[in-house]
């Protein structure tokens, strides 16, 4: 049976908009990492993009390890 | 009513005579599944649902012809059942380093229903500013021959990436082994004074 309760339903509208957003939200990240704007990455190679997106893991990994 | 000579003109015989928007209209045909009992009309049905499709002409009207007529149709549009032959495009294409996130974002949320935005997806993928209608003119040959080109050239991408990170990892190993030695020795050197 589907759970009508207020916490499924607000994690149901969540997961859609991350269906449906979860690339834009991904380019706003990459825009403020290299300080450009959104719509400028936008427009990048997507091989470039996802160079980019590469570091930022890597950066987080390196982060995380500095924190342990 | 149609004279049979009309249709069969505007009826396609190759792939490079059927156009992408042509083709898209067949997907509003609604297939019916074959099963043993009612084969050959259930084949009738769909054949004469693609004719439609194709020509323009409703399928109520189709079924007024002599069945001679009919089997003149469909021996026009046999090719369908072969796919196009593999060949370079006629178009220029973007190199897959200059397709924008834009476009990927583009391509990636449309995945499910390719279909219904094809035109649009083409116009991604080619380095000279087409309009869509004169997309929508493009012959499934040509439609075809873009993906077949595009794919080759992902596939070889992939195959240079996958050399270059295999390059790279074997040189880490090396960096690694040749660190653990030297550690090895140094210590061998200071336990040795």
């Amino acid at each position: 049976m589907e759970d009508h309760t207020y916490q499924a339903e607000i994690g149901r509208q969540r997961r859609k908009i991350n269906e449906a957003y979860s690339w834009h939200f991904l380019a706003k990240r990459v825009a403020d990492w290299t300080n450009e704007t959104f719509f400028v990455i936008m427009d990048k190679p997507a091989v470039e993009v996802f160079a980019i997106v590469l570091l930022m893991q890597a950066e987080i990994n390196l982060n995380k390890t500095k924190s342990q | 009513m149609q004279n049979v000579e009309n249709l069969l003109k505007l009826l396609p015989g190759s792939w490079d005579e059927l156009k992408l928007k042509d083709y898209l209209k067949l997907f509003k045909v609604k297939v019916k599944e074959t099963d043993d009992i009612d084969n050959q009309f259930v084949d009738m049905d769909n054949l004469l649902g693609t004719l439609s499709a194709l020509t323009g002409v409703p399928e109520n009207e189709l079924e007024q012809f002599p069945l001679e007529s009919v089997n003149r149709l469909a021996t026009k549009i046999l090719f369908i059942h072969q796919l196009p032959v593999d060949k370079k495009p006629k178009t220029r294409l973007k190199k897959i380093e200059e397709l924008t996130y834009n476009d990927y974002v583009f391509f990636v949320s449309h995945a499910k229903d390719v279909w219904s935005v094809m035109p649009a997806i083409i116009k991604s993928f080619l380095k000279d500013d087409l309009t869509e209608e004169q997309i929508n003119n493009f012959s499934m040959q040509e439609v075809h021959a873009i993906f077949f080109t595009l794919n080759k050239r992902l596939r070889k991408l992939t195959r240079s990436m996958l050399r270059h990170s295999r390059l790279a990892l074997a040189k880490n190993i090396m960096r690694q082994a040749w660190k653990t030695i030297l550690t090895k020795l140094k210590l061998a050197v200071r336990g040795e004074r």
